[in-house]
């Protein structure tokens, strides 16, 4: 049985392990979502690398490309600070700007995955472990649509991640299932295409 | 500042490293000295073009006065003949040797773009005549490098804002890409670096309502097939022709790029074409991160921009980057086992290297032109950073806790050996009588075996467990 912790497991999926490169690029992109700091098409490349999924990387990308086409910098920090002076993107502009926001977390928040498409293993310690890409996903959807820096509504951002993370490690749970794997993958690369339409249009 | 005499020694010492690699064909050695000959000409000729790079020299001997674009791609060629030496021997590094020594030429103090055309000519020449390039490939380079030269002395030293001869040599050099995709650490892989480093000098200078955008669409389109052509069979539906690298895909976007209207496109294109020649000298899936910056500032140049091209170009980029992630993360999920060339031995080191540099820090590569790379930089040492302490804080924890080692692949730290427990001392009599009491029964005598042949020594399992009575065939 996949997922029980036992060396023939590991010798079976071995695809499915979290690698020491995936364990630092979901560091890597924690800490650029967490902080807002770098460049918002790394931070997609690095979601991509977290996740293991080209459909999740898709997903990234498409919220990435909405982004720059809304605020017209690449810069993580200057979209914090944006949002610290004119308030969270999902709540001003006009409603295709935060259509395009909410779309484009939607979209982040459905790319993210679990360890492989194993069972959770039993441990607590192991079921966070087993969710732990899912945690940059919801930080950074959490600061595409409700992101401001200091100076900003500080509380705002972080009630947001901790919303986002948790319905991101949710989804992450439910995508251990076949059905839900492609569902989710569909959906969030479609919610990518159509972050990028509405940010376009705004 | 460097000094002249220092920097002239070096390039003469670089223009000269490759002619090592031809003792082969004056000595007889045998096929493995010559190529390793072959290759440590070419990695001292790397080390010397790297060195008036990195020293920010202009070295002037005779007729050879090479840029710092000029200088970055003899580096380029020097690690790509490399990698093919050991194949391919004294026709790789006749072949390095005659394409940097004319890219480094330079008339009125512009590169000779009629040196490079009879450069490009004699490599791909050599590699022919030697028949490391045979069949299909050559006939193809060899039109490419044909319509490149034609288009080099069409063109001339001053350049032109013409299209006909900038298209002949867009043309040219999308053969001669293909190629250098088809066939990693190959001498005509060369090839590939002399015609990326023409078109990146001429390109640029189409204007925008001379059909720069057609041109940038088309090469585009031709770059997003070829990264298609990437992946593995399965996937690849349609499309019959397998490349196993994608230098093809990077260098036709590089070429795609430069003739774009993209922001920063001059930068972009350098930085995506450097990509392309380090693929090129290291076929290994993990060094096509090094077309990360050049995608990056590709995506911001796309964003930034207003104009109808963008947006089909926006869409191919795209689908090019899906497509390359699928082939590579194929060949690293082991859907696709790389083949015997995506194995890099210890001269892919110093391609490695300048990737991992290109990667983390592509502001200090200072040959790609006026572009501000310092967001990227500081993104990519933050990541960097990140990356490597959550990889290091993950490892340990993993090592140390049974299910986190699940979940990390790693095999958890063993549980301290269990010491015996401290038998009470007992008399010498009173042991032999325990050691009596715990001896098996003897055993039952070994049955003699059952058969001789070839599964005599085959497991119990598989032998019958009765004797099986043979089949009676009838004569009639």
């Amino acid at each position: 049985m996949v997922g029980r912790g036992d060396g023939e497991d590991r010798a079976a999926a071995p695809g499915a392990a979290l690698s020491l490169i995936r364990a630092g690029a979901i560091g890597a992109a924690g800490m650029s979502a967490a902080f807002s700091q770098g460049h918002v098409v790394v931070l997609a490349l690095l979601l991509g690398l977290a996740a293991g999924r080209v459909s999740s990387g898709a997903a990234a990308a498409g919220a990435a490309a909405a982004v720059l086409l809304r605020w017209g910098s690449p810069s993580l920090g200057a979209l914090a600070g944006n949002q610290s002076v004119l308030g969270a993107a999902g709540l001003t502009g006009t409603s295709a700007a935060a259509a395009s926001a909410w779309l484009a977390a939607a979209a982040l928040v459905l790319a993210a995955t679990p360890v492989g498409h194993a069972r959770p293993p039993q441990g607590r310690l192991a079921r966070l472990g087993f969710v732990a890409p899912a945690v940059p996903f919801g930080l950074a959807a959490a600061a595409v649509v409700a992101g401001p820096g200091p100076g900003g509504a500080l509380g705002l951002r972080v009630a947001a991640g901790v919303a986002a993370v948790v319905l991101a490690a949710a989804v992450a749970t439910i995508r251990t299932t076949p059905g839900a794997d492609r569902v989710a993958a569909s959906l969030a690369v479609s919610c990518g295409i159509a972050a990028v339409l509405a940010a376009g249009t705004s | 500042m460097t000094e002249p005499g220092w920097a002239d020694a070096v390039l003469v010492l670089a223009l000269l490293a490759p002619l090592v690699g031809l003792s082969g064909l004056v000595g007889r050695l045998s096929v493995a000295i010559a190529g390793r000959l072959a290759q440590a000409g070419a990695l001292v000729a790397a080390a010397c073009w790297f060195a008036l790079l990195v020293a920010g020299s202009a070295p002037e001997v005779w007729r050879f006065a090479p840029d710092e674009l000029t200088l970055a791609a003899c580096v380029g060629a020097a690690l790509i003949a490399a990698g093919a030496a050991p194949a391919a021997g004294p026709a790789v590094a006749a072949g390095l040797g005659a394409l940097t020594a004319t890219l480094a030429v330079a008339t009125d103090g512009r590169p000779s773009t009629a040196a490079l055309a009879c450069g490009l000519l004699a490599t791909w020449g050599v590699a022919v005549a030697a028949r490391t390039s045979t069949g299909w490939p050559a006939v193809v380079a060899g039109v490419g490098v044909v319509l490149t030269a034609l288009a080099l002395v069409d063109v001339g030293d001053a350049g032109t804002a013409e299209l006909r001869p900038l298209a002949l040599l867009a043309t040219g050099s999308a053969a001669v890409g293909l190629v250098a995709g088809s066939r990693p650490r190959h001498t005509v892989s060369v090839l590939v670096v002399g015609v990326v480093v023409a078109s990146l000098r001429f390109l640029p200078g189409l204007p925008d309502e001379g059909g720069a955008d057609a041109l940038a669409l088309a090469l585009a389109f031709a770059g997003t097939v070829a990264a298609a052509c990437t992946l593995p069979d399965r996937w690849r539906a349609g499309l019959p022709w397998r490349l196993p690298t994608p230098v093809a895909a990077l260098a036709l976007w590089a070429l795609a790029v430069a003739a774009a209207p993209v922001e920063g496109a001059a930068v972009v294109a350098v930085l995506l074409a450097a990509a392309a020649v380090l693929v090129a000298a290291v076929p290994a899936p993990g060094v096509l991160v090094a077309a990360v910056p050049g995608a990056v500032l590709l995506a911001e140049g796309l964003a930034a921009g207003r104009g109808g091209v963008l947006g089909p170009l926006a869409a191919l980029a795209g689908a090019t980057v899906v497509a390359l992630a699928t082939g590579v993360g194929g060949v690293a999920a082991g859907v696709e086992e790389a083949t015997e060339r995506d194995q890099a031995g210890p001269d892919a080191v110093p391609a490695v290297l300048l990737a991992i540099w290109l990667v983390a820090i592509p502001g200090s590569w200072a040959f790609a032109g006026p572009g501000d790379l310092s967001l990227y930089d500081r993104g990519a040492a933050v990541a960097i950073a990140a990356s490597m302490a959550s990889a290091v804080l993950f490892g340990a924890a993993a090592r140390r806790s049974p299910t986190l080692g699940w979940l990390a692949s790693l095999p958890a730290r063993p549980l301290p050996p269990v010491r015996p427990e401290r038998q009470p001392r007992r008399s010498a009599r009173s042991r032999r009588r325990a050691a009596r009491a715990k001896a098996p029964p003897a055993p039952p005598p070994a049955p003699p075996p059952a058969a001789s042949g070839p599964g005599a020594g085959a497991d119990d399992r598989d032998r019958p467990r009765h004797r099986r009575r043979p089949l009676r065939v009838s004569s009639r």
